[in-house]
């Protein structure tokens, strides 16, 4: 009897099983028979680079095109624009209609969207795309569109934290090490130390062009939805959200008042705000011992690679993950895209697919890169290659998934957890998820604007005095509009919550 | 039709072939384009097609007007303007008159071409090449300052210098151009006249006073107006690259196209600054309109139409 209900639960199951797998049988051979339909579709790729035509480019083509072959009947052809005219000929071959299929999305994706030039994927993503979807699925809630979705996060460092990213050897000439910097107040220390030490070199420089030296001091603490206006992050969603105007916060108007003081110190590189050297070749000519800028996982490798100096890192401000730090920078389908599906398949392939990582990533194995530690997962240069040389190379940031790939050899071995942990423990921002709509508050945008370029970089300078400076900035803002914008983000926030408590 | 004027036709057919080329590109890139102007009306949108797309009324053009800095940047604008057309005109006459005076060919063609070079020179390279003069910590002008025990100034954070140093930077770029236009016109006065003028005793600067200047009025009264016609448009590169878009100078600096380039980089909304360029061109048309209709009071022979 027993033996009996054993065997019949093990048909029963058995059965089961086979019922499952004939559904998911199914479910393949209906994409298989949209992917393989005989025709062979060219799927055009683009993207920004420094090199338009690198040297293992008709390679990598072919190699990739080996590897779509048992998946879809598709042919995939790279394109790489240069990045000073790379938003230039995106928006041209979108208004134009000429041929494009994925492409990398760097900013307007809304508007793009708005004005129907781009493809929602959401309803095929699932199905054609089903890895790629399962890899970034965390983040994927980030990029709907009012409820379309466009293309895929990548993934990077998404969570935002700023930190201070400065000199080894001057660091420890001050004897402070990285573990003593935690605060703001500990990053003064140190810098006043360095100008002590140094003065005839520039203690911070700013982390960007034109801009303040302490353009991220507040990083962390707001979430910028649109034009200045935004929530604090750790505002509690219970009763809903208050929507402020960041400039006019207490926080901001503390940031200008260091500013003002370290500026006045002389910690500051003078004429930051019209400086046009980049940040690099400012610390690379021996002049400045640091900047307030970025914090990442890969930020070292990332600075050592382009000064040649010893760098070292601290996290200083919270991490914080918002909307748009996830959805800034996607892989896109252009609207006018021939067979989305295919060109979904080629886009699980990047986001799935070791090889496929790797080939886009590194370009071809013992050519461009070859395997240091296969157990880890370590990739670096051949012989004799160097960057100068290289053939082929893409950045992490715009590879799609890298973390399927190989990790390279300067990055810490366990880099991916490090940014899969760096983006899972930073906080949510109390409107994670939720997407502006600009299309209310046009005129107030371009107006603040003109008012933002007119203040912000001075006041995050310490150029002039916080107490007028920033009362004066406020001012214009509310002339320019901000209280409209603050209206219309408040009821459109406590709008999406209102749905997605 | 009698018989002289199909003769005359036959005649013009290879003028006419000639002129097509021009005529061809005139209306390919010139006026078709114009059809262009409907997107300044509309919410753009690509799936739908630009005739398809839905129509926004004048919405487009709210922000150009509802902007606080609305009288700042149109004033900045046509005052910058007026002043370059007179102050260009001015020292392009005057370098014309002194090349006409120099009588050594080889001078000439020297002087001309460096007057001549500043045009050709990008305007990125001007802003750096200002920079190096105006700059805090390395600039020329600076550092002679500091040289001679005083105080230095900081050019990128005082308003109060840029209408100078902009119409200086403008002039320098632009009168050599307009200079060669005012030598050639010039040239073609009638040598007879001035050797009359001296038979009777007419010295140099009579010469210049009552036959060159009067001369060259219709020479300028044409520039001007063509100049005119784009008093509302400004050099992008002069008033956002050279000032190195920096903030404490923007009430000094703003102009129409530098407030739109600020306004929409964020937004990258199409119709908006198709809204700003026909605004720009409608106000210069008429003002192309109002400057040859007081002209032509004023003295009709020299009016454009």
């Amino acid at each position: 009897m027993k033996k009996k209900l054993v065997s019949g639960l093990l048909v029963a199951a058995m059965s089961l099983s086979m019922l499952a797998g004939s559904i998911v049988s199914l479910a393949d051979e209906a994409t298989d028979a949209v992917l393989k339909d005989g025709d062979t579709t060219e799927i055009l790729m683009v993207w920004p680079g420094s090199n338009a035509s690198p040297a293992s480019m008709q390679e990598v083509e072919d190699a990739m095109n080996e590897l779509i072959a048992p998946v879809a009947d598709a042919k995939i052809k790279l394109q790489i624009i240069e990045w000073g005219a790379y938003d230039d000929q995106i928006n041209l071959m979108l208004s134009s209609g000429e041929k494009l299929d994925i492409f990398l999305g760097t900013s307007n994706i809304r508007e793009r969207g708005q004005r129907g030039q781009l493809y929602d994927i959401a309803e095929d993503v699932q199905t054609y795309a089903p890895d790629a979807y399962a890899a970034m699925e965390r983040y994927i809630n980030a990029c709907y569109f009012d409820g379309a979705l466009y293309g895929l996060p990548i993934y990077r460092d998404m969570a935002a934290q700023a930190g201070l990213i400065c000199r080894k050897d001057i660091l420890d000439e001050t004897g402070f090490t990285v573990d003593d910097v935690k605060t703001m107040d500990d990053v003064e220390k140190v810098i006043e130390k360095v100008h002590e030490l140094h003065p005839e070199m520039y203690a911070l420089i700013p982390s960007d062009l034109k801009s303040g030296c302490l353009l991220n001091y507040i990083k962390g603490q707001f979430d910028d939805i649109s034009s200045g206006v935004g929530v604090a992050m750790d505002d509690d969603t219970s009763d809903g959200v208050t929507v402020v105007n960041i400039y006019d916060t207490d926080e901001y108007k503390e940031m200008a008042k260091v500013a003002y003081d370290w500026n006045q110190k002389g910690y500051f590189m003078p004429d930051s705000t019209t400086n046009t050297t980049p940040r690099q070749d400012i610390l690379k000519a021996n002049n400045a011992f640091g900047y307030f800028g970025n914090y990442h996982p890969g930020i070292v490798t990332q600075e050592v690679m382009n000064t040649g100096m010893d760098i070292v890192a601290m996290p200083i401000t919270e991490k914080s993950l918002s909307t748009q730090s996830v959805n800034n920078i996607e892989w896109l389908v252009a609207a006018q895209t021939e067979n989305p599906e295919k060109t979904l398949a080629v886009l699980n392939l990047l986001y799935s697919s070791a090889d496929f990582q790797n080939l886009f990533r590194y370009g071809i194995e013992g050519k461009d890169y070859e395997v240091k530690d296969a157990e880890k997962g370590i990739a670096g240069y051949p012989e004799g290659v160097t960057s100068a040389t290289v053939g082929w190379g893409n950045e992490m940031w715009l590879s799609g998934n890298a973390s399927v790939g190989y990790a390279w050899e300067t990055d810490p071995e366990d880099v991916f957890e490090k940014y899969s942990e760096f983006n899972d423990t930073a906080t949510l921002s109390p409107l994670y998820g939720f997407i502006y709509d600009t299309s209310n508050v046009k005129n107030e945008i371009t107006a603040i604007s003109n008012v933002k370029d007119k203040y912000k970089a001075i006041i995050e300078n310490g150029d002039a005095d916080p107490e007028t400076a920033v009362a004066e900035f406020n001012e214009e803002l509310k002339a320019a509009g901000i209280d409209h914008i603050i209206e219309d983000v408040q009821a459109q926030a406590d709008a999406w919550l209102a749905e997605n408590k | 039709m009698n018989s002289k004027k199909k003769k005359m036709l036959k005649r013009a057919i290879p003028l006419y072939i000639m002129v097509a080329p021009g005529f061809i590109y005139l209306l390919i890139n010139n006026y078709i384009p114009m059809l262009g102007i409907v997107i300044a009306f509309k919410n753009l949108n690509f799936s739908k097609g630009i005739l398809k797309s839905d129509w926004a009324g004048l919405s487009n053009f709210e922000y150009l007007f509802k902007a606080p800095d609305a009288f700042l940047i149109t004033r900045n604008t046509i005052l910058y303007n007026v002043a370059f057309i007179v102050v260009n005109t001015v020292v392009a006459i005057v370098i014309a008159i002194i090349l006409s005076e120099i009588r050594s060919k080889m001078k000439v063609k020297i002087f001309q071409s460096c007057v001549l070079i500043p045009s050709l020179i990008s305007i990125i390279i001007v802003s750096y090449l200002a920079y190096a003069f105006l700059s805090g910590r390395t600039g020329f002008i600076n550092g002679s300052l500091a040289a001679a025990g005083k105080d230095t100034i900081s050019f990128y954070t005082e308003p109060k210098y840029w209408p100078a140093i902009l119409i200086f930077i403008n002039c320098w770029k632009g009168a050599g151009y307009s200079s060669i236009i005012y030598l050639a016109a010039i040239l073609g006065i009638d040598q007879e006249m001035y050797e009359a003028a001296e038979i009777d005793g007419a010295t140099r600067w009579n010469k210049i006073r009552f036959i060159t200047l009067p001369m060259l009025k219709s020479t300028v009264i044409t520039l001007t107006l063509m100049n005119v016609g784009r008093i509302f448009y400004s050099d992008f590169g002069l008033f956002y690259q050279v000032p190195m878009n920096s903030g404490a100078l923007i009430n000094a600096t703003n102009t129409i196209d530098t407030y739109v380039y600020r306004g929409l980089i964020e937004l990258g909304d199409i119709s908006m600054s198709s809204a700003a360029c026909v605004y720009q061109s409608l106000v210069g048309f008429v003002l192309v309109l109002t400057a040859n209709w007081v002209t032509k009071k004023l003295s009709s022979e020299n009016a454009l139409f």
